[in-house]
């Protein structure tokens, strides 16, 4: 019996490393020369990007193509916002704008900024939610309509000339959080690794609740629970919600990081290439996410410096082998070995059990 | 017997001009245990569709303690009127714990804010253990569902119906697939559930039925063919009949 009990408070093998990951990306700074901090700064706001999709995708089993729609929102408003603090932008004059519109003033308190940031993908989010649940669009039907978002918001910040620069973007931005100065390259990366931190855990609190195993009931039996006296689209919709917010943190975060967005930066690609951090990773344990995102990316860095004329190619077939023989993703696999140990020790000793008894 | 709980009225069902039930017809009296039998194809289960709200009636009336449920969506007839089902199947959550399934169905915490500043108290945590003792799963509660035998899913999801803490158990063919050693242990399990709650079973084993039966219900072709205890039932002469050309009669015929 007691035996048994220490066996429950054992940890699952992925929050070990998620401990020793985050020990490393503490650590990482002291070891690299400053343009791979820069690198790994835009990883970090990938791992809140990707911690948002597996919120939707991993637990609750609703894959968006979309998912860059919202985190792009949330950039794009920041990004404006850092815009238009330094002064009426050239692409405005050009329209013949002589001061920013009455309209976009706000946008001039950083601090309305971030919460708009925030706020409208959240918003976007909910609307598309109750449209799509309540239809009762499913499974890749979900996916093909969050695709096509995805393309129709990117073509649409292409038009947008006169307002955010079209396919050029909204560049020259600060490496600066809510209207503080310039922050030196080292504070700006533990202040990212700080809110990833604060994301991780916050994710971590949210799929421990109950409001998680709901989340996981609906992506292994949604029609079940409806007979347990559930409204799956309501949970839906404030999933989506919630990863939304989070995809629009992870637009704002990458604002200051990258310091330029443009619409081919958060447009189809960005969607996809999110899909395809967290599926090697590993779906619906969080740790998958981070550990996939960190993996891809730095294959990528690594291997566009060693090969620059294949190294998309070379990256995309190891993601496909990967993918192909190990289905449940890097973590995802850990985790099942794990679970298979302990359940062959546990089918022994229910045997032994019964020959005792 | 007390006041009727659950009273089906006139109830039709067309698929595409199929007429699954017609004119059913089914009274069930608060604190009983009923089973309702019937060849394949009879409607049991289209008429369990109806009572939970999973497929709505072209024709007919659903009272249930005295409120008309017809047609209501199946997670209010779940939270409101608190008619629990375990279906036939077993229809769980697969790559989740037996104690996940459990505390997912556990009754007064559904609404989104009540999931999400849930805490797993001592007491919750103590119902949980004792529902999963209940169905001799104490041991399971740390493995999947998808992991478990065929005989322990099937508990899994008694465990889950009970979980919700309903007035009316709806179990559809809870001992299919089962060894009789199993089956014998179900039996005793909803004999155990039986004291607090009113039960319908829909079986086929005609041995499981003549351990557990009060009222017999049995149904032919979307409608009522005959209604009584074990013993009129096994003499009534059209039930052996049915039984007999259906072929799935053996049972009746040997008893």
């Amino acid at each position: 019996m007691m035996k048994d009990l220490l066996k429950i408070k054992k940890l699952p093998v992925n929050r070990y490393i998620d401990i020793a990951v985050f020990l490393a990306l503490i650590l990482f700074p002291l070891f690299v020369t400053e343009f791979r901090v820069d690198q790994m700064c835009r990883v970090l706001v990938y791992i809140v990007f990707a911690l948002s999709i597996d919120l939707l995708w991993g637990f609750t089993g609703l894959m968006s193509f979309g998912h860059a729609v919202l985190f792009g929102t949330g950039g794009y408003i920041v990004a404006l916002s850092y815009t238009l603090i330094k002064g009426l932008p050239w692409h405005m004059q050009g329209a013949g704008y002589t001061r920013i519109p009455a309209v976009l003033t706000p946008l001039l308190s950083p601090a309305i900024a971030f919460v708009l940031a925030l706020a409208v993908p959240g918003l976007i989010a909910w609307i598309l939610g109750i449209f799509i649940f309540s239809s009762k669009v499913k499974g890749v039907f979900f996916s093909l309509i969050t695709l096509a978002l995805a393309q129709i918001f990117q073509t649409f910040l292409d038009g947008q000339q006169v307002l955010l620069n079209g396919s050029s973007g909204l560049g020259g931005l600060p490496r600066s959080i809510l209207g503080s100065g310039a922050i030196p390259r080292m504070g700006f990366y533990y202040i990212l690794l700080g809110v990833v931190l604060l994301v991780y855990v916050f994710c971590l609190w949210l799929i421990s609740s109950r409001f998680g195993a709901v989340l996981q009931a609906i992506r292994e039996n949604e029609p079940r629970l409806t007979f347990l006296g559930y409204r799956p689209n309501r949970f839906k919709t404030a999933v989506y919600v919630i990863s939304g917010m989070l995809a629009g943190l992870a637009g704002v975060l990458y604002i200051p990081t990258v310091r330029i967005i443009t619409p081919l930066e958060v447009g189809v690609t960005l969607s996809t290439l999110l899909l395809v951090w967290v599926a090697v990773g590993g779906r619906g344990n969080l740790t998958g996410a981070i550990v996939g995102t960190i993996f891809v990316n730095w294959a990528g860095f690594l291997l566009s410096e060693k090969i620059s004329d294949y190294w998309l190619l070379v990256l995309g077939i190891v993601v496909l082998l990967l993918v192909f023989f190990i289905p449940s993703g890097l973590v995802g696999k850990l985790i099942e070995m794990q679970y298979a140990r302990q359940h062959a020790r546990h089918k022994n000793a229910a045997l032994d059990g019964e020959v005792l008894s | 017997m007390s006041r009727p709980i659950l009273e089906a009225k006139g109830m039709y069902v067309d698929f595409n001009k199929f007429q699954a039930i017609a004119d059913m017809n089914l009274t069930v009296y608060d604190g009983e245990l009923r089973v309702i039998i019937g060849p394949n194809g009879a409607g049991k289960t289209t008429l369990m569709d109806l009572i939970t709200g999973k497929t709505k009636p072209t024709k007919g009336r659903v009272i249930f303690d005295g409120h008309d449920i017809t047609g209501k969506s199946p997670s209010e007839i779940s939270l409101k009127y608190r008619i629990g089902r375990k279906f036939q199947g077993p229809n769980l959550f697969e790559n989740m714990t037996a104690y996940q399934n459990i505390e997912v169905a556990l009754h007064g915490y559904s609404s989104i804010g009540k999931t999400m500043f849930f805490r797993r108290t001592a007491e919750i945590e103590a119902r949980v253990l004792e529902i999963l003792e209940l169905t001799g799963l104490a041991h399971e509660r740390k493995v999947m569902a998808s992991s478990l035998s065929h005989g322990q899913r099937q508990w899994l999801e008694m465990g889950m119906v009970i979980a919700q803490d309903p007035k009316l158990i709806i179990l559809d063919e809870p001992t299919s697939g089962m060894t009789a050693e199993e089956t014998a242990k179900t039996g005793r399990m909803i004999q155990a559930f039986a004291g607090d709650h009113t039960i319908i079973v829909v079986e086929h084993d005609m041995e499981f039925v003549k351990q557990i039966s009060n009222v017999v219900t049995v149904m032919h072709q979307g409608t009522l063919l005959a209604e009584g205890t074990y013993a009129e039932i096994e003499k009534n002469p059209e039930v052996l009949q049915v039984y007999l050309k259906s072929g799935d009669g053996e049972e009746v015929a040997s008893c």
